[in-house]
């Protein structure tokens, strides 16, 4: 019973950490997409 | 995300090199690159699959994050579509494969394309190791918890079907 509660805990705090990486990476990923095709329609069509 | 960031990727993406050139000779591309119909028609089931897995994806976390099936119980939601991501993901890699071998070498310079790539890696790990073990008994879990799954697993599944779309635009 103490194992399966510390196999979820674990469980719980491996998906925490891999939870805010991958949000945080996304997050900063598309924002420098974004980015990167705002900078494109300048140069393309200017201000 | 270590890989991703590190020579390892570049490494490794000049060591798999020689197994793209290798995909160029199989009878899938001599098939796919004959025939443009049969390259089509896959596509078109590729594109299907790729449907079935993101209603799979957006019915599970929908639930997870109680914007739809609320009169189910979410482990029954999440069990049940996850059968249909599987069939779909199934689906996905075959009709991936026969289309990869027909560009292969096509592909392997395209950035966004290992972009795809990483992130499917990603959702399909982070489905089968983190999702699927915490949701089979949801009530054990923060709800927070929770929610950060739901919408983890959202952004990743968007980016591959945003990359996969991207893919196409880059002719």
């Amino acid at each position: 019973m103490n194992d399966k509660k510390k196999s979820t805990r674990d469980m719980e705090l491996a998906a925490r950490i891999s939870c805010t990486a991958v949000v945080g990476f996304f997050l900063v990923y598309w924002y420098l997409q974004i980015e990167d095709v705002l900078a494109l329609l300048e140069m393309a069509y200017g201000e | 995300m270590g890989f991703s960031f590190s020579d390892l990727r570049v490494d490794a993406w000049h060591a798999i090199r020689g197994l793209f050139l290798w995909m160029e000779t199989t009878w899938f591309a001599d098939i796919g690159k004959t025939w443009g119909g049969v390259f089509a028609f896959v596509e078109a089931v590729h594109l299907l699959g790729m449907a079935l897995l993101g209603g799979a994806v957006l019915v599970s976390d929908g639930r997870l994050l109680n914007l739809c099936f609320t009169d189910q119980p979410a482990e029954l939601v999440v069990a049940q579509s996850h059968r249909l991501f599987v069939v779909a993901l199934g689906l996905l890699v075959a009709t991936g494969l026969f289309m990869a071998c027909s560009v292969a070498m096509k592909i392997y310079y395209m950035e966004v394309y290992w972009i795809k790539m990483l992130a499917l890696m990603m959702g399909i790990l982070f489905t089968l190791f983190i999702k699927r073990p915490l949701t089979n008994n949801i009530s054990t879990v923060s709800p927070w918890l929770v929610k950060g799954i739901a919408v983890s697993s959202l952004m990743i599944w968007f980016t591959v079907a945003a990359t996969g779309r991207w893919i196409g635009f880059s002719g």
